[in-house]
């Protein structure tokens, strides 16, 4: 009997198994991933598994408990709805990117200790950022609204803040391990510097001023799916981690309020439908933070609750303004209008995501919102009540009222649309009857909270007090409808920071550190160029006259012995050859002369012979 | 419903239809003063209607603080990174 199987090695191996399945076992494939993975979470028991040593420290990749498990459910889930929308997508890299994505929000969401956590911190960062890449490479259709400069600059500029936020956390849990001799993931205390790092490496993630402009800077510029994962994992295993470890932290009130307010206005600005919806994505994490601050059970509930909801109204509003930009190519406000004749069912999917993400009664951000701002109320935090209802109301405007008048009425423009493809509705279709389902019977949701609820969402005075602020708005919104075209412009955020102060690098470059350069160039060239030049002189002298000299002596020296060589070859050995042939030649000449053939002459010779011959035997 | 500007929309007979919604929206107004309070934190809980003006409130601030900062300083020409 298998103990236990980490939901994230479904999505590793199955995306490893993504190029091999061909046609029609493809989108059993891509669906079983995330089916399988749910299951396995409904199956196992509570508890920490997976565990094994390393160094001296325990890594737990399995911590099971309530708070993991109802991130592991509606991260599984959402990865089912986002793979539907994205059936028709015909790029494995983009689905194993997303698979890759999401395996590592689960990884880093049952991970017990801050090691595992930050392997699967990095993985999330480095799979992610490819869903923006292929935004502008044309990948499901994103051709003609995405241009491959932005995206391939934002993914960059996303990559390099993620980055930052990974060195920060793990130099912080380096700090921390040392410290308190453990790794383990619990409650952290943020005072020690090592705290301070984790927190400011979780706060990156989750996209608290002023480091979240990577998020409305990058996910409009991802793929039509891709947004709808980015919008899902890397906030709210952000929002995990700090309720895991930050729960009660004052300054996270403060953050999280900041964020709400942030968020809403900015949204209030921009034209990009979605960037707009990006600003409220940092609004809704706003509000989570802002519980995670306050601490309280309920407010934590609250935290968790709308995380787990906005995952699944967010991503129904992203996939609503994705088919749009599928549909028409167009992606700014001002470019759009009239689509609701033609896109009546996205329009309506739309609207069941603007409700829920408002606060509606009947709808999913009902039943979860309001805890967290009834649990700043039951803590006494007055201005917490004031803001984040405000931040409430900057929503509905927005994102229900405005953006939905802007793309779905508005100005007829004469777009050629219809409702996008059947596998998009589908996904959107389940998100939104999800948001539906949650909405009428929030026991369902509730009783998988980390801690017990004791809170009623159905009461007369929520009821009529979330009336009051619904029709009110609307009131707002009608008076005030001339201020809300929208306008062909773009916000100045943080990341001009980056963006612009890349552009005073340059500057700083090519003008005082120009003439800086100048002047250490002279100084350079007066120290160092010259007596170099002066070294290397005396070194070409020695050179030429020294070691070339031997060189030169040597083969003069070689030529000389050649030269003596040849001439005792050409003179004693060739003379010596040619002498004895010279010889052989003159006494051959010279006995020739004495074979006369007269035969007188040599009888002559015999007789003088032998005369001689007597003479010397007579003599001795 | 033919797809034209709100404001326009407005100026026509349909004027009717909103003025229904504000009817609808002031008797919430005296609808909250019949609600009974169980959970009173603020001062403003005892106050009937006090959420609804917040609100319209809320949104005024959004709409006019959001636009009047946006014009001044941080809203650009869409070509303003190049």
């Amino acid at each position: 009997m298998v103990e236990w199987v980490h939901p994230s090695l479904f999505f590793f191996s199955g995306s490893a198994l993504i190029p091999f399945i061909k046609g029609r076992a493809k989108p059993f494939l891509l669906l079983g991933i995330p089916v399988l993975a749910f299951l396995s979470l409904l199956l196992f028991p509570e508890g920490d598994h997976g565990t094994f040593s390393f160094a001296g420290y325990k890594l737990v990749f399995g911590r099971v408990d309530r708070l993991s498990l109802i991130f592991g459910y509606i991260f599984t889930i959402m990865a089912a709805i986002g793979m539907i929308y994205g059936l028709h997508v015909r790029h494995d890299g983009h689905h194993i990117a997303a698979y890759l994505y999401t395996g590592s929000a689960l990884g880093a969401v049952f991970a017990g200790d801050l090691f595992t956590l930050f392997i699967f911190w990095e993985i999330m960062a480095f799979s992610s950022v490819f869903l923006i890449w292929y935004g502008g490479k044309g990948v499901g259709d994103t051709a003609n609204s995405i241009s491959s400069k932005n995206a391939s600059d934002a993914g960059f500029r996303y990559l390099m803040m993620h980055i930052f936020g990974g060195v920060c956390l793990l130099g912080g849990i380096v700090i921390y391990a040392v410290q308190f001799n453990s790794i383990a993931f619990n409650a952290v205390s943020p005072s020690g510097l090592g705290g301070m790092l984790i927190l400011l490496g979780f706060l990156v993630n989750v996209a608290a001023p002023p480091l979240h402009a990577w998020l409305p800077d990058a996910y409009p510029e991802a793929t039509i799916t891709g947004t709808v994962f980015l919008a899902t994992y890397t906030t709210k295993t952000a929002i995990y981690v700090l309720a895991r470890g930050f729960a009660g932290t004052d300054l996270l009130i403060y953050l999280g309020v900041l964020m709400a307010i942030y968020g809403i206005f900015y949204a209030m600005l921009e034209n990009d439908i979605r960037r707009l919806l990006a600003y409220h994505i940092i609004s809704q994490v706003g509000i989570m933070v802002a519980g995670i601050g306050i601490g309280t059970e309920l407010a934590i509930n609250g935290a968790v609750a709308l995380a787990f909801t906005n995952i699944l109204y967010k991503g129904l509003l992203i996939m609503g303004m994705g088919s749009v930009i599928f549909m028409t190519g167009r992606r700014k406000g001002t470019e759009l209008g009239g689509l609701y004749k033609s896109m009546p069912i996205t329009f309506l999917l739309y609207m069941i995501a603007g409700f829920s993400i408002s606060g509606v009664p009947l709808f999913a951000g009902f039943i979860s919102k309001s805890m967290v701002i009834s649990a700043a109320a039951e803590s006494h935090i007055s201005w917490a009540f004031l803001l984040l209802t405000m931040a409430s109301v900057g929503t509905l405007l927005s994102t229900t009222l405005k953006l939905p008048y802007i793309v779905f009425f508005g100005e007829e423009r004469g777009i050629k649309a219809k409702d996008p493809l059947k596998n998009m509705l589908y996904g959107m279709g389940v998100a939104a009857s999800l948001c539906i389902l949650l909405g009428v019977w929030p026991h369902l949701l509730y009783r998988l909270l980390p801690y017990p609820v004791e809170y009623h969402p159905y009461t007369g005075e929520h009821l009529s007090q979330s009336f009051q602020i619904l029709f009110f708005t609307l009131l707002g919104f009608v008076l005030f409808f001339h201020k809300l075209h929208p306008e062909r412009t773009i916000s100045l955020d943080f990341d001009w920071f980056y963006r612009k102060g890349g552009r005073a690098f340059m500057w700083l470059a090519s003008q005082p550190v120009a003439h800086y350069e100048e002047f250490t160039t002279e100084m350079y060239e007066f120290l160092l160029i010259k007596p170099a030049k002066r070294l290397a002189d005396m070194l070409w002298t020695f050179d030429t006259w020294v070691i070339d000299g031997l060189v030169n002596a040597s083969s003069l020296i070689t030529l000389l012995e050649s030269r003596i060589s040849e001439t005792f070859d050409i003179y004693v050995v060739d003379g010596a050859v040619n002498g004895i042939s010279a010889t052989l030649d003159i006494s051959a000449r010279g006995l020739r002369r004495l074979q006369t053939g007269a035969i007188q002459n040599y009888l002559f010779v015999i007789v003088l012979g032998i005369g001689l011959l007597m003479v010397i035997v007579k003599w001795f | 419903m033919k797809v034209m500007k709100l404001d326009k929309y407005l100026t026509t007979a349909n004027i009717e239809k909103f003025k229904r919604g504000f009817y609808v929206s002031f008797a919430l107004v005296g609808f909250d003063f019949l609600v009974p309070r169980h959970h009173i934190f603020f001062v403003w809980d005892k106050i009937p209607g006090f959420i609804a003006l917040y609100g319209l409130l809320s949104s005024i601030i959004i709409i006019s603080v959001s636009k009047a900062v946006g014009h001044i300083f941080l809203m650009k020409k869409e070509d303003y990174y190049g």
